[in-house]
């Protein structure tokens, strides 16, 4: 016995040592898996549009929707801490929107867009965006089972952010330069070193050119949109599944076993317009 | 916010052990701040919180090779190659947790 080891002291009952070995994240996922269930047993090809705030995701979607609503039916769920404005800029195009307001979440997460999904008519679209929180850091852990991520990077925030942000970056499936058109005018931008950053994350993401207020500087991201959209058309016989892309990682979106979404209708009186 | 301690009202939590990966997009020290907020009061009020940290590894399309890599530079470390998985970085894992009954 002695004062220094703590074996004077009344030994504590029955220690245990649990061994979990579980992602954290797990909670998360199963509500991603079972959204994804949801989009394809639907045949709806889901985008996550991520980017800084005020990179132009908005404006982009205002654009594509100007440009591909003829075609396809479109809706988008609307993230942000606060307003309705995004989704107001939504509906003015004539597409339905959910606005989802996080309050201080600086994301959004599986269960939120849960709850937005079934205020949509699933059956009736062939793409949802899902406009994620302006924020290149918290986004990139949560799947909220959409297919394809689209990180937007715009001229006037710096061509080192790939560097900078990794873990979104490297999960993106597509980054789109946003703003093309101000490059002119910006001397401290260029589109190479931004795709040399991109390169060094081991994906080979491609980056295209856009500016939303110009129609042609649209047609690499329409064109991009209509092949994803090409893959997710012949719905013939569900459930369908989307192609796993072969460079998807251990942790990659796409790689998934969809359990069987539930049934519910949807309900359409929350939706505008 | 309360803690799942069904079967185990008896028991004290004395030590959590996770591992986080620098691609997990969690910060070690945010999330250690944030657990001195959340054990306040619950069963692992006293609890210790052990971090494992996890190194980047990538593994080559091209040449099979697994190499260690930064987290911004994830590219074959052997033969440069473009293209590769990440074999570790990207844990958030909970490891174990170890307790005693009272």
């Amino acid at each position: 016995m002695c004062q220094d080891c703590g074996c004077s002291e009344t030994p504590r009952s029955s220690p245990l040592v649990v061994e979990v070995l579980r992602d954290l994240r797990s909670a998360n996922n199963r509500f991603a898996a079972h959204n994804r269930a949801h989009f394809n047993e639907h045949g709806v090809l889901v985008i996550n549009l991520m980017s800084s705030p005020g990179a132009g995701k908005t404006a982009l979607l205002e654009a594509t929707i100007d440009a591909l609503s003829q075609r396809y039916r479109i809706a988008v769920i609307e993230g942000d801490l606060e307003t309705e404005n995004d989704a107001a800029r939504i509906r003015a195009r004539g597409v339905p929107a959910v606005q989802i307001t996080t309050g201080t979440a600086c994301h959004l997460d599986a269960n939120l867009v849960h709850e937005a999904l079934h205020q949509l008519p699933l059956a009736g679209l062939d793409l949802l965006f899902i406009e994620n929180v302006g924020n290149l850091v918290c986004p990139a852990s949560f799947d909220l089972g959409q297919h394809r991520n689209v990180t937007l990077l715009s001229v006037t925030e710096g061509d080192d952010k790939p560097a900078k942000y990794p873990v979104i970056f490297r999960a993106s499936d597509l980054v789109v330069l946003s703003k093309t058109d101000l490059l002119d005018v910006l001397d401290d931008f260029d589109p190479s070193r931004a795709a040399a950053h991109l390169r060094a994350l081991g994906r080979e993401t491609p980056m295209i050119e856009t500016a939303s207020r110009r129609v042609p500087a649209m047609r690499s991201w329409l064109a991009w949109l209509e092949r994803e959209l090409a893959v997710c058309r012949p719905v013939t016989s569900p459930p369908f599944r989307f192609s796993v892309r072969p460079a998807a990682g251990p942790s990659r979106a796409h790689a998934f076993a969809p359990g069987p979404a539930h049934t519910r209708s949807p309900s359409p009186r929350s939706v505008d317009p | 916010m309360g803690y799942r301690t069904a079967g185990l009202a008896q028991a004290t939590v004395d030590k959590i052990t996770i591992e986080i990966g620098p691609l997990s997009g969690v910060d070690p020290s945010l999330l250690r701040s944030a657990f001195d907020v959340m054990r306040a009061r619950g069963c692992a009020a006293a609890a210790e919180l052990v971090i494992e940290p996890v190194g980047v590894q990538v593994e080559c399309v091209a040449c099979g090779a697994i190499s260690a890599a930064a987290a911004n530079r994830l590219i074959c470390a052997q033969c440069g190659g473009y293209r590769t998985s990440i074999v570790s970085g990207q844990e958030l894992r909970l490891l174990r947790v170890e307790m005693h009954l009272n």
